[in-house]
């Protein structure tokens, strides 16, 4: 195949079969305001800056931080912007290590919420030697802030190339899952270095299936050797795992907005050690052009009936992106609240629909009445 | 004031045509740059948001589209190691591909999956060389390598998706 013909099969495949991603016709007006939004915020230093400023005074005055820097769960949700329930604790007191290829992998910190198992693992050598520890290939990633912040004399946009460059420290790439056989599962991860003797790598599975108040979970570790070649190794753990009480309502209710109608399909709602769970998942209904961005300015949010104050979503995870089902056309949105339950007034949770940015419930908004006995 | 008003008008229109020529493009090739609609998106948008703000310093040194493809990379190379980078399992490709709109052929489905299997130096370098239509000098402006390391990892994702296709072409 010459290069010009790859270049037509390229832009063939690239035109067709990903001819789903279309043009946002809102695109422009949303960077901007993305821009706009993303000012408000910078304005509030967050927990991470305020505790790297605390590290560098700390440093200065010859202080050790990297036991700072020794997260657990519950101070690493926090650092990530969850508002956690006073109480809120892991309740982790096993000491699981692995041994594999040179390093040692050791289980820090672990919990179930609900369908979703999270874990610290600490990653570093056997023989405790310095070294850069990434999760994933060095290809692409560049500098992590954590690691920025334990060398604070480093300019802010350094890259890992960069950085190994200067330090001359080797490289080594490894990271951590845990599964549950024979389910598919999604997850997500993070990670960040405590000094250059340890990688810290966050790491969480949805979806997961508790019994018995208890789960079992493959432990896999990987580590990348300089080939490029993975190589794995399992264990077994089981970890304390309240039964879900998880609740689903189907539910066929339509709720005007602005112009537009919306039908409620499905709601799902999950006490977890985290907070009261809830997933809502609604159509629009008979589509037109310019509904999906208008619907998708809105978000439900769980408010006082008396007051009117909105209840604060622990998680602070507000990424949500409204999906078009190719198969009928139609327009899916799924949201995700976590509230805590002491705030919810007696048995009855009001949810309404408000402008997204909204700090006060309005009367008038789309309201949906959900009883929690 | 007038001058400045016209400045502004000037980064407004820039930024507008930017929207209009590049966004879709780019939204397909983040796709697979990311393997993950859903954090296409976000990269598309933080992209606009960044060309947006950087538009009223834009010197024309390069083009606009390797200023803008430069801008990408580097957005997509960050949301690949931030925090919640979703994943079902880091070392295999995650086929989150969008349902496509009109048909198409069994062989366009094989090809992006092969592009997504590449390796992520080489998915950025074939994708800006073949999709933009890119050249190798403005590849490497893009991404701070020179036109011969492009070439390299060119050809490399030459040979690996040659290596994936043949069986599919012996069978036309």
């Amino acid at each position: 195949m010459t290069d010009q013909q790859l270049r037509q099969r390229i832009h063939q495949a690239m035109d067709n079969r990903l001819s789903g991603v279309e043009r946002d016709p809102f695109l422009e007006k949303k960077a901007k305001a993305w821009g706009d939004k993303r000012k408000e915020k910078s304005r509030r230093p967050s927990l991470r800056v305020i505790i790297a400023v605390v590290i560098a005074l700390l440093s200065i005055l010859g202080v050790g931080y990297t036991a700072m820097y020794h997260w657990n769960l519950k101070e690493y949700l926090l650092s990530s912007g969850y508002q956690l329930p006073q109480d809120f604790e892991s309740g982790f007191d096993q000491d699981l290590t692995q041994e594999f290829m040179g390093f040692r992998f050791h289980i820090r910190d672990a919990y179930m919420n609900g369908d979703t198992a999270a874990a610290l693992v600490e990653i570093s050598r056997l023989d405790n030697a310095p070294g850069v520890f990434l999760y994933y290939h060095t290809d692409f990633i560049e500098m992590n802030k954590s690691i920025r912040m334990l060398h604070a004399d480093y300019p802010e946009d350094i890259t890992v190339g960069e950085y190994i460059e200067k330090t001359g420290l080797p490289v080594f790439v490894a990271n951590s899952t845990l599964r549950q056989k024979d389910r598919l599962t999604r997850g997500s991860g993070d990670f960040w270095m405590e000094g250059e003797r340890m990688m810290v790598y966050y790491t969480t599975t949805e979806d997961l299936r508790p019994a018995h108040g208890e789960i079992t979970l493959d432990w896999e570790v990987n580590v990348r050797d300089e080939q490029g070649k993975w190589h794995t190794a399992v264990e077994q753990i089981t970890l304390p795992a309240p039964d879900a009480q998880a609740q689903s309502l189907v539910l066929d209710e339509m709720l005007p907005l602005e112009d537009m109608m919306l039908q409620m399909k499905a709601m799902q709602i999950a006490d977890n050690p985290l907070g009261l769970d809830i997933r809502m998942e609604y159509v629009l209904v008979e589509e037109k052009p310019g509904d999906k961005e208008r619907a998708s300015q809105y978000r439900f949010q769980a408010v006082d009936p008396d007051t009117y104050g909105v209840l604060p979503d622990i998680s602070g995870n507000t990424f949500f992106i409204p999906w078009q089902n190719p198969n009928t056309g139609i327009t899916e949105f799924t949201w995700d609240l976590c509230i805590d339950p002491q705030a919810v007034k007696g048995e009855r949770l009001q949810l309404q629909l408000l402008p997204r940015e909204a700090e006060k419930g309005d009367p008038s908004a789309p309201t949906l009445w959900i009883d929690l006995k | 004031m007038e001058e400045s008003r016209s400045a502004e008008n000037f980064a407004d229109d820039f930024f507008s045509r930017l929207v209009e020529c590049h966004q879709l493009p780019l939204r397909r090739m983040c796709c697979v740059w990311l393997r993950d609609r859903d954090l296409a998106e976000d990269a598309v948008q933080e992209t606009f948001f960044k060309a947006w703000k950087g538009a009223p310093s834009f010197r024309g040194e390069c083009s606009e589209k390797t200023w803008l493809m430069r801008i990408a990379v580097n957005v997509c190379r960050d949301m690949r190691r931030s925090a919640w980078h979703r994943h079902v399992d880091g070392r295999t490709p995650i086929d989150q591909m969008p349902e496509a709109a009109v048909p198409f052929q069994e062989r366009d489905d094989t090809l992006i999956r092969a592009l997504c299997r590449l390796p992520q130096k080489q998915r950025e370098a074939v994708l800006l060389y073949f999709y933009q239509d890119m050249t190798l000098q403005e590849i490497g402006d893009a991404l701070g390598r020179s036109p011969s390391a492009i070439s390299r990892r060119i050809e490399g994702a030459k040979k690996a998706l040659r290596r994936h296709l043949k069986g599919e072409d012996e069978n036309d």
